[in-house]
């Protein structure tokens, strides 16, 4: 297993069968990580349909084509589960599409929506590179903005500099236990803000605090 | 594995505007000295509220701040 990056030696090997356009490889990887995806779609709030759709994209953009068209996976850079990246290229098409039909002012019942999604193939996806952590960035930074000062800073020192809350009590002349408790309530509020920031902007797309988080590390260690 | 705040800021620094991490060079000698009464606990509420606002506007000086905390470790605190 390389810890770094949390794949397995078999499964960085198989990502490299999959590039040389080996069948049996690629159809290891979708039989690996298809069931997955759909959950990961369907949980952050894409139709049946669209996940449907979305995945056949990702799939069939896997298959490198003689030399027209690379594979995805030439953009996957290892640094991270390839499970990881696969829900974030997909969840960052289905953005992509969602934004596309909000901006065509369709309405489509969230079963039914097969006919709209035909007229978005893969092709002419592009999945603008920045929507997601477009979409990321500005719910967190919105977010920390309206953190109190002393919270955020309070964050930063414990959590990026390593202070103990020992130490944090003694600059604040607080009690341990008064530490621990604002410290978890500047989590839950950034947490919390975040969620709702992203729910104004992107009403139907459905991210737990943790599906936000694992996006900011995917593309933290290096998406691409 | 980073925490989930290291993840945060990891990602903001990457493709937001949040700078930290480095101690900041020629750090006002004012507020260097500030700095090691907040670390020691000898700030009044009052001051501390400013310094904390200056501090945010300068995340760079965060570091510095980090840095004057450590420095009263005592030595099995720092073997820790």
């Amino acid at each position: 297993m390389d810890s770094s990056s949390g794949n397995s030696d078999d499964e960085n090997h198989r990502v490299h069968r999959c590039l040389q356009g080996n069948p049996a490889a690629l159809a290891e990887l979708r039989e690996a990580h298809h069931p997955s995806l759909v959950n990961i779609l369907r949980a952050r709030g894409a139709s049946r349909d669209e996940t449907e759709e979305l995945l056949a994209d990702l799939w069939g953009d896997c298959v490198p084509t003689n030399g027209e068209q690379p594979s995805l996976l030439d953009k996957f850079s290892g640094k991270c589960p390839v499970l990881g990246w696969l829900a974030t290229v997909a969840t960052r098409r289905w953005i992509d599409l969602k934004r596309k039909q909000t901006r065509r002012g369709e309405n489509v019942p969230p079963e039914n929506n097969h006919a709209a999604i035909e007229t978005f193939p893969a092709a002419a996806l592009p999945a603008s590179e920045d929507v997601l952590v477009d979409l990321l960035r500005d719910s967190l930074q919105t977010a920390f903005a309206a953190c109190p000062g002393a919270d955020l800073l309070m964050l930063r020192l414990v959590y990026l500099h390593g202070l103990s809350q020992r130490e944090i009590m003694r600059m604040w002349n607080w009690s341990e236990s008064k530490v621990s408790r604002k410290l978890s309530q500047a989590m839950e509020h950034i947490g919390q803000d975040t969620l709702l920031n992203l729910k104004r902007r992107d009403p139907w797309l459905d991210l737990t605090w943790q599906d936000f988080v694992d996006l900011c590390e995917t593309h933290r260690v290096g998406f691409l | 594995m980073p925490n989930t705040f290291e993840i945060l800021t990891g990602f903001l620094a990457r493709f937001g505007d949040e700078v930290e991490g480095r101690e900041a060079p020629g750090l006002p000698p004012e507020i260097s000295a500030q700095l090691r009464r907040f670390a020691r606990g000898q700030l009044t509420t009052a001051e501390q509220a400013e310094l904390i606002q200056q501090l945010n506007e300068h995340p760079d000086w965060v570091a510095a701040l980090a840095a004057e905390a450590k420095a009263l470790r005592e030595p099995d605190e720092t073997n820790r």
